[in-house]
């Protein structure tokens, strides 16, 4: 027979702690339908019995605010479709912050199924003077509270026993002392919602006063001089900084190594494909769509799984409502809150574990406007574009009198681009479509707490799984489909042509369906100084944006150059600074060029890969959908707006 | 009538009551800033909001707007 048991508890209670503790690794995580609230299922069996574990999303009240408290209230009430109401409710409560998770026992009782109170972080109250009499705080609550220490396993057996027991129970029953608190609210003037909190307080405020005692100790716990550090306005910024700092550095250089690992299987597998396969246009499938789709989307992993390590380390520690808590007031004025630092942070590196981290911001519409501007800051992929456009085509001079050069002037200026747009962006949409009731900014700061490995570990792979799972299969999809559009319809070729050089290879991408589009657009981005060379490049960059040196190379009869290379790049540059409009001896790229395709690529959302996460990360292809649009709009804006002006100031 | 927001990094005060009628009125009350509860204004962030509180024993951070909705003792 199976038990299914929910798991109820204020966020950092130790909820994923216990969760590991007693059903191991999850064995379903998706998304609840219909909402981007994460459901996690882990299975279990004691004494003969089939326990099945649903993990709610951590919630303070069950007077449901948030799209995530509506589904832990609809879960429980059994009103979610395809999911079981829970059998028995197990509420995990915080010792070391009794008297607050108390309210959400007190709203579980009333729920009506039977309630477990496991009591967690025993360990941490008691080195701090708090005690609690288990046995009267039951009395009271006409619950079972079982004692436990997760990491430690202790009570976890007890719990188990507990939860094959309550199947006997047939029903809740609520605690007198509670329901005459709550009858006397309909009495009161205020709205019923808030007269129910205070009742609720005031019957806690009777139980605490019995059940609490502390120690004399009582002096400045560890905790607390740490947190005086932390959110001290010198010493605590400086430390967020370097917190920041690392975190950052690492997704860049940690991740690297790894990345290039990733490329060089890449080459490797693409290298023995060739060796066994005779040339042509199976060969170039497997090569060009299948072996560097799968590499593109494994290259994402080591980032992902570096920043969703940090994440979830910082969560462990209590430091992630810290950093929110320090930065808020900078985002809070466009529209965004101190949870959109990190995600957006990280967007720098790249987009799409940024956007992952936005898993983190509880709050539905912050959320929501983190993931629209995110990919807007300029990523790790935009910057070998900015690199080679700037040394071949920005003239490497002194600014005014000092020592800062033109080229280091214009490369900030990308960057700052994308930040400012993305402010003004989120300003106007928090203003606009996102406009609602103000939403409560309440932010608990936990206390501070090792991290719990198991927690830590879980995370990363949960993270890693997800990305390939879901956005792993569709990313290939998009470079194989891609890669069909560059190589159809083929040249048709004269006898003893040969295909594998240079000019062929430009020949038939300039033939391919892609190229074709390049030409068909040519109106379109002719505004922006750009020739059909350059229109069709770009085209061919959406599945990420570096291809776009790539594809230039091959355009210009390079073959493929590797723009990373000196060599590449050097090539490359030559070929660029030589280009003219075709039929004509007018140079196509010249300083307004160069800089209306930076700006075009800081700003477009010529990245497969982000879109597909966005898609997955909203539970919805309306999402991706407005970004592609918002952002290409944005980018071609920006792009008209720097060439005409440049070739108006004659740069 | 004294409301949170102004009351001086450091000082302990007792929440009289909570102004407004809306969600965010009841999440304070549900966070436990209830009528006759103990406050202290731990400090505020580096750029002046939010502010840090410590009640029933755990640290809670509002926004400044927030707090100017908690009435407290004079």
């Amino acid at each position: 027979m199976k038990l299914t048991v929910a798991l109820l508890g204020n966020p950092n209670t130790g909820k994923s702690t216990l969760f590991s503790a007693i059903a191991g690794i999850p064995t379903r995580i998706g998304n609840y339908p219909g909402v981007t609230v994460e459901e996690k299922v882990g299975q279990f069996h004691h004494h003969g019995k089939t326990i099945e574990l649903i993990d709610l999303p951590g919630t303070y009240s069950l007077n449901a605010k948030s799209p995530d408290e509506q589904v832990a209230v609809d879960v429980l009430h059994g009103n979610m479709a395809a999911v079981e109401q829970p059998d028995c409710i197990v509420v995990v409560t915080d010792a070391t912050n009794l008297s607050r998770n108390l309210y959400l026992v007190s709203q579980a009782l009333d729920v009506g199924r039977p309630v477990l109170v496991a009591l967690t972080l025993c360990d941490v109250a008691e080195s701090k003077g708090i005690h609690i009499d288990q046995e009267k705080l039951s009395e009271f609550l006409g619950c079972p509270v079982i004692r436990l220490v997760a990491p430690r396993r202790e009570g976890i057996t007890q719990l188990a026993d507990a939860l094959v027991e309550s199947s006997d129970w047939s029903e809740q029953t609520i605690p007198e002392s509670l329901t005459s608190r709550l009858a006397t609210c309909s009495d009161s003037d205020r709205p019923i919602a808030s007269a129910e909190a205070i009742a609720r307080y005031g019957w806690i405020d009777e139980i605490t006063k019995d059940v609490l005692s502390y120690s004399v100790k009582q002096t400045r716990s560890l905790g607390d001089r740490i947190d005086s550090v932390l959110t001290h306005r010198v010493f605590g910024t400086a430390v967020f900084a370097l917190t920041m700092l690392s975190i950052f550095s690492s997704i860049f250089w940690l991740a690297s190594p790894l990345m290039d690992l990733v490329s060089g299987g890449v080459e490797f597998s693409a290298g023995l494909a060739e060796s066994v396969m005779p040339a042509g246009i199976l060969q170039s499938l497997v090569v060009d769509g299948i072996i560097a789709g799968v590499g593109g989307v494994i290259i994402f992993l080591p980032q992902i799984a570096i920043l969703f390590l940090f994440v979830a380390v910082l969560e462990g520690c209590g430091y992630l409502a810290r950093a929110a808590f320090l930065m808020d007031r900078l985002l809070v004025g466009v529209g965004l809150s101190g949870k959109s630092f990190i995600p957006l942070l990280s967007s720098f590196a790249c987009a799409i574990p940024g956007i992952m981290a936005a898993r983190t911001i509880e709050n539905r519409r912050d959320r929501l406007l983190t993931i629209l501007v995110a990919p807007l800051m300029s990523c790790s992929a935009r910057l070998p574009v900015y690199l080679l456009l700037c040394s071949a085509f920005v003239p490497n001079t002194a600014v005014g009198n000092s020592w800062i050069r033109l080229p280091a002037v214009v490369l900030a200026s990308m960057y700052l681009i994308g930040i400012l747009v993305a402010a003004i962006v989120s300003f106007i949409l928090s203003r606009t479509i996102f406009r609602g009731p103000p939403q409560p900014f309440v932010l608990e700061l936990p206390s501070w707490r090792w991290p719990q490995f198991a927690v830590v570990a879980e995370r990363v792979r949960e993270a890693a799984v997800s990305f390939l799972k879901n956005a792993g299969t569709l990313i290939l999809a998009v470079s194989i489909v891609v890669w069909a559009l560059g190589s159809f319809p083929r040249p048709v070729l004269e006898a003893g042509v040969n295909t594998e050089s240079a000019e062929q290879q430009g020949e038939a991408l300039r033939q391919s369906f892609l190229g074709q589009a390049g030409h068909l657009i040519e109106p379109v981005v002719k505004p922006l100084g750009w020739d059909w060379r350059i229109g069709c490049a770009a085209v061919a960059s959406f599945p990420a944006r570096e291809v776009v040196l790539g594809v230039l190379g091959v355009i210009y009869n390079l073959g493929d150059v590797d723009p990373g290379e000196e060599d590449g790049a050097g090539m490359l540059i030559r070929q660029l600074r030589a280009a003219t409009w075709d039929g004509t001896d007018r140079k196509v790229f010249t300083l307004p060029v160069a800089l209306s395709i930076m700006v075009f690529f800081a700003l477009c959302a010529q990245c497969a890969s982000t879109l597909v996460i966005i898609g997955k990360e909203t539970a919805s292809w309306f999402w991706p959908l407005v970004s592609f649009t918002y952002m290409t709009a944005l980018a071609w804006i920006g792009a008209f707006i720097v060439f005409q002006v440049g070739t108006a100031l004659g740069w | 009538m004294r409301s949170l927001a102004t009351v001086n990094i450091g000082s302990t005060i007792q929440v009289l009551d909570i102004s407004g009628e809306d969600n965010t009125s009841v999440r304070l009350l549900e966070m436990g800033l209830t009528p006759g509860v103990e406050v202290t204004v731990v400090g505020t962030a580096p750029l002046g909001d939010p502010v840090e509180l410590e009640l029933r024993g755990y640290r809670l951070s509002i926004r400044r707007n927030e707090a100017a909705r908690v009435v407290v003792a004079t």
